[in-house]
């Protein structure tokens, strides 16, 4: 019967001998008379349209449109009328929302009529189109005023995808290239071979850039005594005395005090977000403010019974954490600066770290615990010194079994907190800070004696004290260790500070010494050049603090 | 009274040819990405027809994209387009092996006492709202979508080309850098096709499907 109806159905036309269609004249079309002969093509055309629900590409390619979709509108119901393909036709048009009507598979109850059907049709339809030009000009079906139908195409190819081709969006390329050292990055930790690859495509130093001699370094474990501001100043601090030494220029500038003739050992500093002021905590458990442009100190906060050897800004509070276990935010706005007591210790505090955002405050301390507060100091800013609202922390980890000093945030995955233990745990536990959930945890061969994030690829940076004096590069999260410099100091690294462009890392350590290691590469993509942008003006943006005299 | 529905029809056909030029983009878009013609990270999601839907980020390709839509769009203002075709191809054989055709049917056009004949007879729904439309198409691009699970896994690099086929009453003047094409159909015997959803506003009609080509 196929076959009887291919060999009839001629150019596509002929079906009237489709098995489908019994009647075709019979059928209730509501075709006009205008179109006599169209009419009846068009109508065995819909009947086999109705048979496979398939058919169309096949019928149509050689009509013209609007002929086509009239035609079938018309012919389902001419199919319904006519009876004779009208039960299979009502399953094929019953479409699913996700399942379409697949033309050689809808329905077993259709499957050999309906089989034959599409593939004479697509015989048929093959035919024609394949010589397409002679049946555009027999397309007309003898009808003067039939519309020309042409198929175009635009001359020009498809842009070839920019990972085959060089002069490809930049962005693109830029972002891919990011993602595959990313990728390699990881790869490098996982195997050795693999390591190989991602150091030939990574330069990784062996020698710090730069090296500074610090004199009198204080080789204490508990004390915070480096800071690198985002105006690109080093702070950093010689026993008694706080140096800045400018990135830029190289100068070296010192904060003294001429008024007093003793001066208290320097514990702590911290710069301001915004670079303005320095903060320096020291033995006598003052904390002093210091404008480093004129050299002036701005404030003495006093308060603390013991020395304050952690120090961390938020905006215009600066926290300071003291050996007798008890963190202060001090108001550097308001005369009485002390807002907040946050007691969560009972040993000296060395570890202290705003959240980037300023919502949480991380602490570590000589009794092993992390604790994670909030952020908001509530009323504490109306209240009264006697009154002080003390709240506890948010969470508190007892999971560190030596001193916490090392605290770090990371700067792309706001709520992660990286935190190192001492020379008894040497060891460095990832924390969920929404959770308070411990997310991993990475045994290490050393005390851990700062933490530092990049902020350009998925890496945090430890650094380390005896026996090998070294710091390790970790890709977060895989763990795996990146790159590591063994004797990076003659002595225990005891703190490090990251550079505004987030590329090098300054470690100072007890052979009194600061090396500056370039170790990560800035990604210039526009998206992160924009967000740099963004930051630095949001940075400028800010109101600087205002303090009070 | 046929230049007098014309006006009518004026801002409408215009509205129209929006929507169904930015269903192109976006349904083009989106098959580009479904069926890895592009990498997955030259896309980026926005928002639409209440769909997350990807959008090349690729400069050139969006350059080129607008041109033909651009074209389209004259075209669908002439309604002298009656079908577009999304080829996808072998890179290498140059074998077409996807064929999404959209079928643009403009309704109540060209025709004399039929067309309002049928559309009184059928009783058709005047006036749809954009909203509705708007329903159709997201029906479709989730279709698009899901046809991912049935369509076969392209191991060859492809690439696409977009064909208009037109139809006037007059020879179409061939706009600059057009030309004639082949109608990449794909191998007799070995395609099947799946009919997608359709969709139309007051003025057009669309109707997708999808071919492709199946092993031996």
């Amino acid at each position: 019967m196929a076959l009887d109806s291919n060999l009839g159905g001629g150019g596509g036309k002929g079906d009237l001998t489709n098995p489908f269609i019994t009647k075709p004249q019979a059928s209730p079309m509501k075709r006009p008379p205008s179109r006599p002969g169209s009419a009846m093509s068009g109508h065995s055309r819909s009947g086999m349209g109705i048979g496979g629900g398939s058919m169309d590409i096949v019928g149509d390619r050689d009509e013209g449109m609007m002929e086509r979709g009239r035609d079938r509108s018309e012919g389902e119901k001419g199919a319904f009328g006519g009876g004779a393909g009208g039960m299979k036709f009502s399953t094929g048009r019953n479409l699913d929302r996700f399942i379409p009507s697949r033309s050689s598979s809808v329905d077993p109850a259709l499957a050999a009529g309906d089989m034959s059907n599409y593939s004479i049709s697509n015989d048929d339809d093959y035919m024609t189109n394949v010589s397409l030009a002679s049946t555009n000009a027999s397309d007309s079906n003898g009808q003067p005023g039939a519309p020309h139908t042409r198929i175009l195409s635009f001359a020009a190819a498809p842009p070839s995808s920019s990972s085959h081709n060089p002069h490809a969006t930049s962005h693109l390329s830029l972002s891919r290239q990011y993602t595959k050292t990313g990728a390699a990055g990881k790869g490098a930790a996982a195997g050795s071979s693999a390591a190989a690859a991602g150091k030939s495509s990574r330069k990784f130093p062996q020698t710090p850039d730069r090296v500074l001699d610090a004199p009198g370094f204080m080789d204490d474990y508990y004390l915070n005594l480096i800071s690198w501001s985002c105006t690109n100043k080093v702070a950093i601090a010689l026993v008694d005395t706080v140096y800045i030494w400018n990135a830029e220029t190289g100068d070296v500038t010192g904060l003294h005090t001429s008024t007093e003739t003793e001066l208290p050992v320097v514990t702590s500093l911290n710069w301001a977000s915004d670079g303005s002021y320095l903060a320096v905590g020291n033995e006598s458990g003052s904390v002093e403010i210091w404008d480093t442009d004129t050299a002036k100190r701005i404030r003495n906060m006093t308060g603390h019974l013991a020395r304050v050897p952690s120090l961390s800004w938020n905006g215009s509070v600066v926290s300071s954490g003291c050996r007798d276990g008890s963190i202060w935010h001090h108001d550097v706005r308001v005369q009485n600066h002390k807002v907040q007591e946050l007691r969560g210790h009972n040993a000296e505090v060395c570890g202290l770290a705003w959240r980037g955002d300023g919502q949480f405050l991380a602490s570590g301390g000589n009794d092993n615990i992390v604790n994670c507060w909030d952020g908001r100091i509530g009323q504490s800013i109306i209240s009264n010194d006697v009154n002080l609202p003390s709240q506890g922390p948010k969470w508190q980890k007892h999971n560190h079994t030596a001193a916490v000093k090392a605290l770090a945030w990371c700067p792309w995955q706001n709520s992660l907190l990286a935190t190192g233990g001492g020379t008894s745990d040497q060891t460095i536990h990832f924390w969920s800070s929404t959770t308070g959930a411990r997310v991993s945890s990475l045994p290490t061969s050393s005390q851990v004696t700062s933490l530092v994030w990049s902020p350009h690829t998925k890496e945090i940076l430890s650094t380390h004290g005896y026996p090998d004096n070294h710091w390790t590069l970790w890709s977060y999260p895989s763990l795996s260790k990146v790159h590591e410099v063994t004797g990076a100091h003659d002595k225990r690294i005891l703190g490090s500070g990251v550079s505004p462009d987030g590329c090098t890392v300054v470690t100072g350590a007890a052979d009194e010494s600061l090396k500056f290691w370039k170790i990560w590469e800035a990604k210039a993509t526009p998206k992160q050049k924009m967000m740099e942008r963004d930051e630095n003006g949001a940075v400028r943006n800010k109101p600087s603090v205002s303090m009070w005299r | 009274m046929k230049q007098a529905t014309r006006t009518n029809q004026a801002i409408s056909l215009k509205g129209s040819t929006k929507i169904v030029t930015e269903f192109f983009e976006y349904s083009v878009n989106s098959i580009l990405y479904q069926r890895n013609i592009y990498p997955p990270d030259d896309f980026r999601m926005v928002k639409k027809y209440g769909l997350p839907m990807l959008i090349t980020a690729d400069e050139e390709l969006k350059a080129y994209l607008e041109t033909i839509l651009k074209q389209v769009h004259e075209w669908l203002m002439q309604k002298t387009i009656t079908r577009l075709v999304l080829a996808i191809t072998s890179k290498e054989t140059l074998e077409t092996v996807e064929r999404w055709q959209f079928d643009i049917i403009t309704e109540d056009e060209n025709g004399t006492g039929e067309s309002s004949g049928s559309a009184a007879a059928s009783g058709k729904p005047k006036e749809k709202t954009e909203k509705e439309v708007q329903v159709e198409i997201r029906e479709i691009m989730k279709q698009i979508t899901a046809s991912v699970t049935f369509l076969p896994v392209l191991e060859e690099e492809c690439s696409f080309t977009l064909l208009a086929y037109t139809s006037t009453q007059d020879p179409l003047p061939l706009p600059e850098k057009w030309n004639d094409a082949d109608p990449h159909l794909i191998d007799k015997g070995k395609v099947e096709q799946v009919r997608l959803r359709s969709f139309s506003t007051n003025v057009h009609k669309m109707e997708a499907m999808v071919a492709y080509r199946v092993g031996e």
